[in-house]
């Protein structure tokens, strides 16, 4: 039996403990919010937190998750207004939309390690996340926004 | 609700031989598999056909495909291969062709000798790549099916799902999700369909997940385009005569394998409207026979055409001598509305009157992007060039200046991009905007501004400036880019 804690909630799953922490996401507690978009750790759609730290949830197996916290994009703030969230919204980043809880969860973790990123910093956390509609450019202004709102 | 992965024949048209299942189904959460048949000629919408896994989660699912053992009979694709489909289309584009729009005799003056320039373009086969692969969920009960699906178009999954399961058309409802990015992948039904057949056939609410790797290798692309381009160069550079051949498998033959030719509605897609005031222009097209499913996919056929022609262009301006705006803008000549009388140009089933072809409006696009890209003004480094295209697709006109940069181990970077568009009044600028700034996967700053043109009448042209020192954008929406991504 496997013990996590997800969106502050203690878990247990006595499944396959080779299945991506994704699937159990999505599939077996319906938290639909991270996305799949690869499978393969290629796109980033999939980003959670584990421990704090923004993590591909499709590569990260069931017993790999056993004891940790867990938080996706529905636990990041239970009104889904964190920082992150509240700029995304305002400077209306998305497009289809499909890539953006990764996105945002990618960010918020970078902002958690760093208070003021710089240009260079942003592009190489946000390089493993790819946007489809191309929504680059909102997602760097986005951030910097966020960084001050957050100090 | 169960979830579905559906192994589907490695080649388009084959079907399974035979199979055995007898791993996959000691996977945990696997419930059973089920055939799909094979989609008869033409495949349509149709599902593709293959040996769908049912399981308790899609991984599971996953898991399970990956352990059916299956012979196939790869069909009638079996041999093709995408190097020599490009010799073929090539070969083709070397000869003539059907004539779809013809002003003077471009032969006359190609008799008559002198040096004759000609280009090679070709354009491969495009997969959307969606942000979210194919996924739908079908419930049918009752005779009845009831399906969830992020669909551009509700309509044909009622017509498709009612004829693979032999129900009316009342008794399909669809309801349309989110679409993840469609980019016209969405509007092509067959994984609705799928999950319609699975639900019939298991009893129970199915929901298909395909993977990436399904949703790029059974595709309706955006087809595989050879042009070949011909003209010799008179007084100013300006050529005499020009000839054009396209060369494409047409998206018809989705509904028809037998279509081969381009269609008005695709060949009018910057093909037979090159806008260029010339005494002499042919205009051909030539055969392709599909070998794989081929689709719309945002702007279509004007991704190839513009290619070819704007590439043509610019070669034949340094070939003159010329200067590449000054050239484009030579040939676009005065402004006039263009007459297709004599030839088919459904003008994308807009009236001709409402929305003429006005060259003058191209001129300006044109003319203004090379303003304010500071076209000639410009310092370019070694290994940087700069260049200019314009063109008509949908009704709008749009003119784009890239600049290039390439180093030393050719590695290509894209440090700015101009482009202005005209596309008449805009109702909603934001959803104009995003779509035209998307394009820049670039490492640049970048701007965009919209200014009201109101004492220009109607048109009100939009312009989007990548701007590297980015200053002038006084009062402008100002965003900045990141890093290109692929
Ligand atoms: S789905 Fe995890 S990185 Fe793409
Ligand atoms: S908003 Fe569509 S993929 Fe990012």
């Amino acid at each position: 039996m496997i013990q996590l804690k997800v969106n502050g909630v203690e878990q247990s799953f006595d499944g396959e403990p080779e299945m991506p922490l994704l699937w159990y996401l999505r599939d077996v507690l319906d938290l639909t919010g991270s996305k799949f978009g690869c499978g393969a750790g290629l796109c980033g759609a999939c980003t959670v937190h584990v421990n704090g730290q923004a993590t591909r949830s499709c590569l990260t197996t069931m017993r790999d998750a056993a004891g940790k916290e867990v938080t996706t994009i529905e636990g990041l703030d239970k009104d889904g207004l964190h920082p992150v969230q509240r700029v995304w919204m305002e400077i209306n980043v998305p497009q289809c939309g499909y890539c953006q809880a990764g996105q945002i969860m990618q960010a918020a973790s970078l902002l958690n390690s760093k208070k003021k990123p710089t240009d260079q910093e942003i592009d190489e956390a946000m390089a493993g996340n790819i946007c489809r509609c191309g929504t680059y450019q909102r997602i760097r202004a986005a951030i910097k926004a966020a960084a001050g709102e957050m100090t | 609700m169960v979830y579905a992965s559906v192994e589907h024949p490695p080649v388009l048209g084959g079907k399974v031989k035979s199979y055995d299942d007898k791993e996959a189904l000691k996977v945990r959460g696997v419930h059973q598999t089920v055939p799909i048949d094979p989609f008869q000629q033409a495949p349509g919408f149709q599902p593709v056909g293959g040996i769908a896994v049912i399981a308790d989660n899609t991984w599971a699912a996953f898991q399970g495909r990956k352990k059916l053992n299956i012979s196939w009979d790869n069909g009638p694709n079996e041999t093709f291969n995408s190097d020599e489909y490009k010799n073929e289309l090539r070969a083709t584009s070397h000869n003539p062709c059907k004539v779809v729009r013809n002003i003077g005799d471009a032969d006359a003056v190609f008799v008559k000798g002198g040096k004759v320039y000609e280009g090679d373009y070709y354009v491969p086969l495009m997969a959307h790549a969606s942000m979210e692969p194919l996924v739908a969920l079908a419930e049918f009960k009752d005779g009845k099916a009831t399906l969830w699906a992020p669909t551009q178009n509700p309509q044909a999954v009622q017509d498709i799902v009612s004829k693979e399961l032999g129900i009316s058309k009342e008794g399909v409802i669809c309801h349309v999700t989110l679409l993840g990015g469609g980019f016209g992948r969405k509007s092509k039904p067959d994984y609705v369909a799928e999950a319609a057949v699975l639900s019939k056939k298991v009893g129970r609410p199915v929901k298909v997940v395909w993977t990436r790797e399904d949703d790029i290798k059974f595709d309706y692309y955006n087809a595989v385009a050879s042009m070949y381009m011909k003209a010799p160069l008179g007084a100013n550079g300006k050529p005499t005569a020009w000839l054009q051949r396209s060369v494409f498998p047409p998206i018809p033959s989705i509904f028809d394998v037998n279509t081969v030719y381009g269609e008005p509605a695709h060949l009018q897609q910057g093909w037979t409207d090159i806008p260029y005031d010339l005494p002499n222009l042919r205009i051909e097209n030539g055969p392709a026979k599909a070998h794989v499913r081929i689709a719309w996919l945002r702007s279509v056929a004007n991704i190839y055409h513009a290619f070819a022609i704007q590439c043509f262009t610019d070669e034949l301006a340094h070939a003159a001598g010329r200067d590449p705006v000054d050239y484009l803008l030579d040939l676009i000549g005065n402004p006039r509305t263009i007459d297709f009388k004599g030839g088919q140009y459904p003008n994308y089933g807009a009236s001709m009157d409402v929305y003429p072809w006005e060259t003058g409006r191209l001129r300006r696009v044109t003319e203004m992007v090379a303003e304010k890209s500071g076209w000639g003004k410009r310092n370019h480094g070694k290994g940087t060039g700069i260049g200019i295209a314009a063109h008509r697709s949908f009704l709008t006109y749009v003119a784009t200046v890239v600049e290039v940069e390439v180093d030393d181990q050719g590695e290509v970077r894209i440090p700015r991009v101009d482009t202005v568009l005209d596309a008449g009044l805009v109702v909603n600028p934001e959803a104009t905007s995003s779509p035209v700034r998307r394009r820049r996967g670039i490492r640049h700053k970048y701007c965009a501004k919209r200014r009201d043109y109101g004492d220009q009448g109607r048109h009100r042209p939009i312009e989007f400036s990548g701007l590297s020192g980015g200053s002038d954008c006084r009062g402008a929406l100002s965003d900045e880019c990141i890093h290109r991504r692929w």
